[in-house]
């Protein structure tokens, strides 16, 4: 028990406008981007791959020398917006926000889904609510949320290329712009650590930032630990996030520009990503009724992780 | 007579009647704990023992043969005046691991014994000439699986092991033969190791004692699956265990009923060269969990597949009584029975699904990738435990096509036994890898001892040889064949390896009468590999290796029938290392004239092989040359080639090495170059030649455009070029027919030809989701096979796409998504199409789709065709399939068939679905405060 939350150094709103591609450019997780070329192996090992191994250098050279180019041209812009609030875990399972560190109001409330399957002994059933103190304990908890971008202005620079019957620097500048936009997640993070919150301040190099060996963790609404994407919308407005960074929301909640991301900041060392699984009806019910949802739209955004 | 031969007869003449349900009589009499204990028969044997059991015992039927002898005889009486030939023994669970619930595992040799003389003292009293009776001893599945965890965190673990399986069985079956029982039945199996584990034991007890008894086996399909519940279907599971010895007869029993059974029985009696039966249960379990099927009905359903030829034995499982037998025995009196299908033998694994290698079988690529000697990878995967990233190595190559995995973990730093059960344990909870059989592999018999004890199908083990002398051959022959796998042989014998054509038939034709005459090995089940030596080496002794390869193959596939021949073929171009365009240059005009002579299988590495015709004509005649040791300096002349090779070639970038050669080429052979490398620097002139030279552009893209096309498009299939390769080369595809497209707008206003693509394909990303990427790689693949794509962008809402579809008078939808939002789309774009009545073929591809959302929740939507897309490379025959005429009725029912299976397995699966209550959830909760 002697962890005890860091009090951030700032509960404004931070905007990062226009970040130096440059810059971001060294936080760039290169495995997921050879995946998407069905180049399957990670980065560095596959350039010496029996079978991949030339190919995936090819195309290393043919990226590297695009997002020289890119970063150059200054066209493709990135952007952040994030910000750290005073919770408390209420519930069990929810999340509420309050409007200061006094603690006195709530902003608004965050609803999160709770493990439903049978655990081995001393295994338990994870809620990212559990990461955070519960209001009866009386300790001054604090999350984050964030949303980035790396993809504006990507899709005219795709066009001209399609234009000039080029898909495949088309399709290369949208996989480097998806491959920013976490690289801009990780340069956040780290800055969030550092300085915005402030709770970790040990240096890592990349490949320690790729496997993620710090401190805390950004789970993303509809990744597996909270597979609900409405809760984007909350994410969005404690940011004002279209208006500070240009990023919108569709109808299913996917942003624009497709090279986005969002999502949540937990500091506690011992929060780690993990997957819901399948829920009961019971908890849709719960949940439906916490969100102030109808039971069926509920069931319609949960449809994959239902277990009925 | 032997027992075997007297059964066959009867068999030959009518079907035979196998008792009803021992446990449903028994409830009947509705025992209490002292009845079970037997507390009112004192002069009964066991009586004290069980009287002052410190374990409950009310449930375990088997002990009532020492505690209610006559209740247990007076059923078997029942069933034999019901018309029953044989009956089984109450001995489901007299096994020491099944007793020890109970606590009683010391009795259970005892248990058998007496169970055995029970059922044969009832069987003498009803046997007459005419209508001999017989005991049959019933061998139960035990309640400890081999195959399946019984912790889902932990899907490698067991409850018990192979040893204490094997070693309970062997129990048993002593005291049922020394009972005198006149067959062995193993029954409700389930899971097929444990199935194989007991035909070890009988085949150990056969040895021990000296003799033989019929055997028959009955497995158990889950549900309408079609499946065991350890996963395997019907003829996988036949696969796995016909090498039981003595066998009489397979058949299927209990978990479904009758009519649910049909289609499984049909199949096995379609498959299996021995005796087929069957005693399902009185129907499916109600509410109550009793049956209810009546006699007459279950008789009639029986009555109608003993017509059709499905069966010779026939009896009942759960819930029937003699009334059932009675009307069954009845109903089947005059029907003639099924005879036994002649097949030949071929070479039949199993996975969890079955392999069959027919005549007209291609060549077989054996995965190598998960081999710790031959992938540097993998073995430190193993070495750092990681075998969840190992076991994605497995899934990789089976989903690269592989149809047999080759498992090896020889390594010094390993405890290699341990590695390979982990790993084959694992692979075990994996259906799609366990779909495909393994290969066992490893140099030490340990290894591959502790291999075959994990794997439910039949395997193959690599390797054997007589480099110990025979006797150790032929000790290792007998075990695999008790293990029930195939093998392959080595080349090598006392004297060492062969090397010379003389040697290699020598020691092929000694292994093949050794194991064929001596140990009854089935020959279908040899395979050789008469070995791949490296070749131009400077040595010249070692330039005709691949000749006398080539030759023995030959050899073996004439004059040793039902023999195979493998090998891995990396070795042959060692001396080239470094080199990879002779070294594949070298591997491909190696198997092309190895395939020719008749080699069978071969471990090899997809990336290290060309297309034959693609090797460059100059280094085809080298390296054939060197090959087939045609003429003294082949070697010295490929050496000088590879050498110029390296010099020209500007370090790793092959490409440009032969860059001034090709464009010399006559202009088609460059545009095809072109394209088939991706190189567009020269694109335009090359198609202004091009035009002027055919004299007309049309005749450019239908001819060296899209021969070119087709080459990249078969290679990408083949897993022989990679998607951005691929992407490339459509981009060259693409400049071209951009160059090309005024002057055909000419040539069309003048003769009115226009080229006609394969099809034309609506592209879309759903409504309300922007990721494009992986549509637009499909767009691109597609679009290189001669697919016209019409691609409306992202965020297309559904009328818009059909709109489009009916515009352009589209083949085929294809949509995508990235989020899980976008599948309720998709659910919504089908069932528009159906109420606009468009019955197109729709593709549903992107991260969160899958096959099971699509076969579940998309495909019901529409009476169209609607079919789930992985990735790029599978786009183009799914397209190619739908689109032409002759394979689409049979693609489109396979597709149907097994959506129709999937959602048979997902509602199966939900079912079993358990979830804990939300509360307990909540109390289970991580606590860090
Ligand atoms: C790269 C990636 C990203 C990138 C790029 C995404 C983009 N530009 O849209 C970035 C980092 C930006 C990203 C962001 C997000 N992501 Co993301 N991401 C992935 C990842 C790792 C790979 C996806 C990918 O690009 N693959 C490579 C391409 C080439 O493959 P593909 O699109 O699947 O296409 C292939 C096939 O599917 C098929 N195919 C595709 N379409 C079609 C169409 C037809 C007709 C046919 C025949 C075939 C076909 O062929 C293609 C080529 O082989 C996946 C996980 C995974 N392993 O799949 C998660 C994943 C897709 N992301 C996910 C999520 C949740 C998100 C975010 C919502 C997270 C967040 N809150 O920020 C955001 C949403 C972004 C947005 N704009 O709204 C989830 C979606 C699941 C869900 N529950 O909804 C996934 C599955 C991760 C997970 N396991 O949970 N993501």
């Amino acid at each position: 028990m002697s962890y005890s939350p860091t009090i951030p150094t700032t509960f404004d709103i931070c905007v990062f406008e226009d970040i130096s591609l440059q810059e971001i450019s060294a936080y760039i997780d290169w495995s997921p981007f050879f995946l998407s070329w069905e180049l399957k192996g990670k980065y560095p090992a596959i350039l010496h791959d029996e079978i991949y191994g030339k190919e995936a250098q090819q195309l290393f050279d043919d990226a590297q020398h695009l997002l020289s180019q890119l970063i150059e041209s200054k066209r493709l812009k990135a952007n952040a917006v994030c910000r750290i609030f005073p919770v408390n875990s209420i519930n069990d399972d929810d999340i509420e926000i309050y409007t200061d560190n006094s603690r006195k109001s709530v902003l608004t409330k965050l609803h999160f889904l709770r493990q439903q399957n049978q655990k081995a002994s001393n295994q338990p059933n994870f809620c990212l609510a559990d990461f955070i103190a519960p209001k009866q304990s009386n300790i001054n908890d604090y999350m984050g949320a964030f949303v980035v971008s790396a993809g504006h202005h990507c899709d005219e620079i795709c066009k001209e290329y399609e234009l000039a019957h080029d898909d495949y620097s088309s399709i290369l500048v949208k996989a480097i712009a998806d491959r920013l936009a976490e690289a801009a997640a990780e340069w956040l993070h780290d800055k969030v650590r550092k300085e915005l919150w402030g709770y970790d301040k040990n240096e890592l190099d990349t490949e320690q930032l790729i496997e993620e060996s710090y401190q805390g963790i950004r789970p993303a609404p509809g990744y597996p630990a909270c597979p609900d994407h409405t809760e984007k919308s909350t994410l969005f407005s404690l940011l004002q996030a279209t208006e500070h960074t240009g990023i919108t929301l569709t109808e299913s909640y996917a942003m624009m520009p497709a090279a986005s991301v969002s999502g949540w900041y937990f500091a506690h060392p011992a929060a780690k990503y993990f997957t819901i699984g399948k829920i009961s009806k019971e908890q849709v019910i719960s949940y439906a009724q916490r969100k102030n949802m109808s039971v069926e739209e509920c069931e319609k955004w949960l449809g994959p992780v239902l277990a009925y | 007579m032997t027992s075997f031969e007297q059964l066959t007869q009867l068999l030959q003449k009518r079907i035979l009647i196998i008792d009803g349900a021992m446990g449903t009589m028994i409830q009947q009499h509705s025992l209490e704990e002292s009845d079970f204990r037997g507390e009112q028969s004192p002069d009964l044997a066991y009586h004290s023992l069980l009287c002052n059991h410190h374990h409950d015992i009310r449930g375990n039927n088997d002990v009532l043969v020492l505690s209610q002898p006559k209740i247990i005889q007076d059923i078997h009486r029942e069933y034999l005046a019901a018309g029953a030939d044989i009956i089984e023994t109450n001995t489901f669970s007299s096994t020491s691991i099944a007793q020890a619930d109970y606590g009683l595992e010391s009795l259970a040799y005892s248990l058998n014994k007496q169970a055995a003389i029970l059922a044969k003292q009832a069987c003498a009293e009803y046997s007459t000439t005419d209508k001999p009776r017989f005991a049959a001893g019933a061998i139960g599945p035990m309640n400890k699986s081999l195959s399946l965890s019984p912790d889902v965190n932990n899907p490698g673990y067991r409850a018990t092991t192979w040893k204490e399986v094997v070693d309970s069985y062997i129990e048993q079956l002593h005291g049922l033969l020394d009972g005198n029982i006149d067959i062995i039945l193993i029954e409700t199996i389930f899971d097929t190791l444990n199935c194989k584990a007991a035909i070890y034991a009988v085949n150990t007890v056969f040895e021990e004692r000296g003799i033989s008894v019929p055997v028959m086996l009955s497995g158990t399909i889950v549900d309408m699956s079609g499946r065991t519940l350890s996963g395997q279907t019907t003829e996988a599971f036949w696969n796995s265990v016909k090498h039981c010895p003595n066998l009489l007869s397979i058949g299927l029993n209990c978990a479904l009923g009758a009519q649910q059974m049909r289609p499984f029985l049909e199949e096995l009696s379609r498959i299996a060269t021995c005796f087929v039966s069957v005693y399902p249960n009185a129907g499916l379990p109600n509410e109550m969990g009793g049956y209810d099927e009546s006699p007459e009905s279950m008789a009639s359903e029986l009555k109608e597949f003993g017509e059709s030829g499905f069966f010779n034995l026939v009896g009942g499982c759960c819930g029937t009584t003699p009334q059932h037998i009675k009307a069954i025995a009845d109903s089947v009196h005059s029907i003639i029975p099924r005879s036994i299908p002649e097949r030949t033998p071929l070479l039949r694994l199993a996975g969890m699904e079955p392999f069959e290698y027919r005549p007209d079988t291609n060549f077989v690529n054996i995965g190598e990738r998960t081999n710790v000697t031959g992938s540097t990878k993998f073995a430190k995967m193993i070495r750092e435990n990681k075998y969840d990233e190992a076991l994605s190595i497995a899934r990789q190559q089976v989903e690269a096509g592989a149809q047999i995995i080759d498992i090896n973990m020889d390594e010094g730093m390993l405890d290699s036994e341990n590695a390979m059960r982990v790993f084959l344990n694992l692979i075990a909870s994996e259906p799609d890898i366990a779909r495909v059989p393994i290969m066992i592999d490893s140099s030490k018999w340990s290894v591959i001892e502790a291999g075959l004890q994990c794997v439910q199908g039949k395997s193959i083990v690599n390797s054997i040889s007589m480099k110990e002398g025979e006797e150790q051959f032929l000790y290792l022959a007998k075990q695999i064949k008790k293990y029930g796998a195939a093998v392959i042989v080595m080349a090598f014998d006392e004297q060492g390896q062969a090397d010379t054509y003389q040697r290699k038939i020598e020691i092929c034709s000694r292994a093949y009468t050794l194991l064929t005459e001596h140990v009854h090995f089935p020959a279908e089940d040899i395979i050789f590999d008469p070995n791949i030596f490296a070749i131009a080496t400077g040595i010249i002794e070692h330039n005709n290796y691949v000749v006398d390869f080539i030759r023995a193959t030959e050899y073996i596939k004439q004059n040793l029938p039902g023999a195979k021949v493998s090998g891995g073929i990396s070795n042959l171009s060692f001396s080239f290392r470094g080199n990879e365009p002779v070294r594949r240059a070298m591997h491909t005009a190696f198997l092309y004239h190895a395939i020719k002579a008749g080699m069978d299988m071969g471990i090899v590495n997809a990336g290290q092989i060309y297309i034959y015709d693609e090797i460059p004509k100059d280094l085809l005649l080298l390296v054939e040359d060197v090959i087939l040791n045609r003429n003294d300096q082949a070697t010295e002349r490929l050496i000088d080639y590879a050498e110029q090779i390296k010099l020209t070639g500007t370090s790793k970038d092959t490409q440009s090495i032969q860059s001034d050669l090709w464009r010399s080429l006559p202009i088609e052979e460059r545009l095809k170059h072109a394209l088939v490398k991706g190189i567009d620097a020269f694109i335009d002139q090359d198609s202004e030649e091009a035009r002027i030279t055919l004299a007309s552009p049309l005749a450019v893209i239908e001819g060296p455009l899209m021969d070119g096309m087709n080459l990249v498009g078969e290679l990408f299939g083949a897993g022989k070029m990679f998607l951005p390769q691929v992407v490339k080369s459509a981009r060259v595809m693409k400049k071209s027919v951009a160059y090309l497209t005024p002057f055909m707008e000419e040539e069309k206003a003048a003769s009115g030809l226009v080229s006609k693509p394969n099809g034309t394909i609506i592209m879309a990303t759903v409504k309300g989701d922007v990721h494009d990427i992986g549509k637009n790689i499909v767009g691109v693949v597609l679009g290189c096979n001669n697919y016209e794509v019409i691609d409306l962008g992202v965020m297309v809402p559904a009328d818009k796409i059909l709109d489009a579809a009916l515009l352009h008078n589209a083949d085929i939808i294809g949509l995508s998504g990235l989020i899980t939002p976008s599948l309720d789309e998709m659910v919504h774009v089908a069932k528009e199409m159906e109420r606009r009545n468009i019955r197109i073929p729709l593709l549903i591809g992107g991260a969160t789709t899958s096959r099971v959302h699509t076969a579940v929740k998309i495909s019901p939507q529409s009476s169209g065709i609607i079919v789930h897309v992985l990735d790029a490379s599978r786009a183009v025959p799914v397209a190619g399939n739908l689109i032409s005429q002759e394979h689409n009725p049979s693609f489109t029912k396979e597709i149907q068939t097994e959506y129709e299976q999937v959602r048979k397995d997902y509602e199966f699966r939900t079912q079993a679905k358990n979830t804990i209550s939300l509360e307990k959830a909540r109390n289970n909760k991580l606590q860090l405060w």
